[in-house]
């Protein structure tokens, strides 16, 4: 089941009915109720694959709790690699299998050798990064000592499988999620009327704005030969939007519907396209799956308090295992690699940098609007690796725009007056939360008390547009 | 962070009033918009879709709705109205009309078939074209919204019907659509002032020619593989056994494709005569299409002329249905 479905309309307020319902009862019985949900929230897409969910949740689960209990230290890191091998062998096999087998045939034939490997025929499970490396950082902050191993299975299972951030994030750590699972919950309404707010709001930027500009950039994408270099721009554009609103989108209606049930997920999105560098983007973008990727790879590797080649070392080994997690695709492992590179400087020079800048952003806002014009522009570029299909049709595509062509016409056909506005309004709502001063000048406004009205066109375009079921983009990862 | 607030026992009433109160606020700004969509053509264009001429939809309906009932009636998606020409289908000594529009699934091919016999004009044969493609949504919203937005109805039943369909295909917009083209057919007779379709032109009896320029060779792409859906499934049988009630032949078509959708026919189709598009010696020539699967007018004109001899056969030794 996916958000943007009619099923989750009906599925929403059955489960959130019976689990204050449960409140009655026990914190149990909730739990009971939010795993079944979780459950079948999943399984309406394939019902087979909650068996790999739920034996991953039985491993760790008694892993942890043996680890927990063991004191000796080659002991404990034998369990460990226990669970690290069954979840890595999991995502090694459904996810880069294949990638490994055409890799190694397509380096055979370079070299002209006949040992080419059958590829699998394996679906994809939904999600399983995501899980995944929840699981893992579970095992691992038990191992570290950082956590006390869940003691009850259905809580633990819950954990896991939790619905709202099961199949695309955020990412969530055990020693936040966890304890809010253990304890007794309460109905607030503040939070839940935040929730539904963030819902609304998630639901607008997925299915108003990301599907729309992602309807412009497939046809950019798929037909950039016959393009200019203005179009094959705007294409990049549409999908920077398009995978901002689809993934954003997602993690807002994940955060807003776990609050509807008491419960507070991490926020993964801070307005990534107004930061000023690469390194403030990756600090605003996904940010469940960089602070992951910080605390399990980067700082045991040695982060950077570390020679200088070191901290490239690392920074690279982070952006490449980052640009991997996405997908089993040398395009994906490139822009990594491209983020990687751009992050460098920063890394290493990181402190002056961000104090240099706060310092001019002291006497002029406009070199502030040119840093994240630059910040935007070289993200765009990485954004072109991560869309198209091969490492060919990104350069051929980097390609042709860089030829400044122009076709007559074609601009027409890719800008649409609804589109555009719709952008403006979500980078005018991006804004407003950015700055609050401002937010607080349009809330004085006497236009602010027919909110009501645009909270109407907007539901209006919502379901205008709401197509049944359009995946969201992360979902393949 | 999510918000602090103290708890109170009265949180889920004021809960309920927040969300009733939000509702009714949409609720009213969508009266709002529709009040005034029905006095400026403007809003009207912005706020509902706006009727077209792409599928010649309105022609069909309009035609349809001044034709007696066809001995055969072909119901489909956009392969069927732009690959079978019911003038070549003359020589069979038969009427023939085509009733798809674009996207059109079995599940609305089902309901529409209802409306038919509702309409009274239940044909003798009826030949269901299924594009395999179609076969893996779950409903085909595009269809549903052409049907309300540009067809032409002598009774409101027909709205009805449609408001049936958009609700069984969980489509709120479509529902909406349904009713308010309904209420505002009832001001504004349909007409043909409107944005023309650029990709083909309405000849008769629901066929529509492919403008297109026809293609020079067989597209690159990776034929899709598709099951069909339980419940495009299930709206099968009951059209099966709505046609063996009624004495209706039925025929199953597969409409031609250059690169072909790999599929496999589900067990209960059988039984049923199908005639597959992709035999016909013209599937495999690109001049004949304008895309992998819409054929050109001289496409068509061979394809319809290839079957009707397909349905002499066909028809002569189709399962007799009635008892």
């Amino acid at each position: 089941m996916i958000f943007n479905s009619p099923e989750f309309f009906i599925f929403l307020p059955v489960v959130f009915g019976l689990y204050w319902l449960a409140r009655r009862v026990s914190v149990g019985l909730q739990n009971w109720i939010l795993l079944t949900a979780s459950y079948v929230f999943y399984g309406w897409w394939d019902w087979r694959f909650l068996s790999l969910i739920a034996l991953s949740s039985v491993i760790d689960f008694y892993v942890s709790n043996k680890i927990c209990a063991s004191r000796r230290v080659a002991v404990r890191r034998a369990l460990l690699g226990i669970s690290l091998l069954f979840n890595l062998g999991c995502l090694a096999y459904f996810k880069y299998c294949n990638f490994f087998v055409d890799s190694w045939n397509d380096a055979m034939s370079v070299l002209g050798l006949s040992c080419s490997l059958h590829t699998l025929n394996v679906i994809l499970p939904v999600g399983i990064s995501f899980y995944t490396f929840q699981t893992l950082s579970y095992s691992i902050d038990v191992y570290r000592g950082k956590l006390k191993p869940a003691s009850d299975l259905i809580e633990f299972f819950t954990f896991v499988s939790f619905f709202p951030q099961l199949v695309a994030g955020p990412i969530e750590r055990a020693t936040h999620l966890l304890p809010q699972i253990q304890q007794e919950r309460r109905f607030d309404y503040d939070i839940a009327v935040s929730g539904v707010r963030l819902m609304f709001w998630g639901m607008i930027k997925k299915v108003v704005i990301g599907d729309r500009c992602g309807v412009f950039a497939s046809k950019i994408f798929d037909d950039y030969s016959s393009l200019g270099s203005v179009s094959l721009a705007l294409g990049v554009f549409y999908f920077a939007i398009q995978i901002y609103c689809d993934f954003s989108g997602y993690s807002d209606i994940a955060i807003g519907t776990a609050r509807l049930f008491g419960i507070d997920l991490n926020t993964n999105f801070r307005r990534p396209y107004f930061s000023k560098s690469i390194s403030e983007f990756w600090r605003r973008w996904h940010i469940s799956l960089s602070s992951w990727f910080r605390d399990y790879v980067y700082i045991p590797l040695g982060g950077s308090r570390c020679s200088r080649t070191r901290t490239i070392l690392n920074v690279m080994i982070v952006f490449l295992l980052s640009g991997f997690w996405h997908g089993a695709s040398w395009n994906f492992v490139v822009w990594g690699m491209i983020h990687g590179v751009l992050f460098i400087p920063a890394s290493l020079l990181g402190k002056r940098v961000q104090r240099d800048s706060a310092e001019r952003s002291f006497w002029t806002h406009g070199l502030h609007i040119l840093l994240v014009l630059r910040t935007f522009v070289l993200v765009c570029f990485g954004w072109v690796f991560f869309r198209c299909e091969t490492l060919e049709h990104a350069f051929s595509y980097l390609k042709a725009i860089g030829e400044f062509s122009y076709v007559q016409g074609n601009l027409r056909r890719f800008v649409h007056s609804d589109v555009t506005g719709w952008i403006i309004v979500g980078m005018g709502v991006d804004l407003l939360i950015e700055k609050p001063r401002l937010a607080a000048w349009v809330q004085s406004c006497w236009l602010y008390r027919f909110r009501i009205l645009a909270y109407g066109v907007a539901s209006w375009s919502c379901m205008r547009l709401f197509q049944n079921g359009t995946a969201f983009i992360y979902f393949q990862f | 962070m999510a918000p602090r607030s103290s708890t109170s026992s009265s949180s889920f009433s004021r809960f309920g009033a927040f969300l009733l109160r939000r509702l009714a606020g949409i609720g009213l700004t969508f009266s709002l918009i529709s009040v005034l969509a029905c006095m400026f053509p403007r809003v009207s264009g912005r706020f509902f879709r706006q009727p077209q001429e792409y599928g010649c939809t309105t022609r069909r309906t309009l035609e349809w709705s001044q034709s007696p009932a066809p001995d055969l009636l072909f119901l489909g998606s956009s392969t069927c109205y732009l690959g079978v020409d019911p003038r070549e289908l003359d020589l069979l000594g038969l009427s023939s009309f085509v009733l798809c529009s674009t996207s059109q699934t079995i599940g609305q091919s089902w309901r529409i078939l209802q409306d038919i016999e509702r309409q009274a004009k239940l044909p003798r044969y009826l030949v269901l074209d299924i594009y395999p493609e179609l076969w893996r949504l779950r409903g085909s919203w595009t269809s549903t919204r052409d049907w309300s937005v540009n067809g032409y109805y002598e009774d409101e039943l027909s709205y009805l019907s449609l408001l049936g369909l958009a609700l069984s295909d969980m489509d709120p917009y479509s529902a909406v659509l349904a009713l308010y083209y309904w209420q505002f057919r009832k001001s504004q007779p349909i007409s043909h002032d409107r944005r023309p379709d650029t990709t083909g032109i309405y000849r008769e009896r629901g066929f529509v020619a492919g403008r297109e320029a026809a293609l020079s060779k067989i597209p690159q792409k990776t034929p899709m593989v598709v099951e069909m859906k339980d419940h495009f499934q299930n709206d099968f049988k009951e059209m099966i056994e709505f046609c063996e009630r009624r004495g209706i032949q039925l025929v199953i078509l597969l409409p031609p494709e250059l690169v072909r959708t790999k599929f496999k026919l589900p067990d209960f189709l059988e039984r049923l005569p199908v005639i597959d598009g992709q035999e016909w010696p013209g599937s495999s020539e690109p001049q004949h299409f304008y895309d992998n699967r819409h054929l050109v007018e001289s496409g068509a004109k061979v394809y319809s002329t290839w079957l009707v001899a397909r349905l002499e056969q066909t028809l002569d030794r189709a399962i007799r249905f009635a008892r």
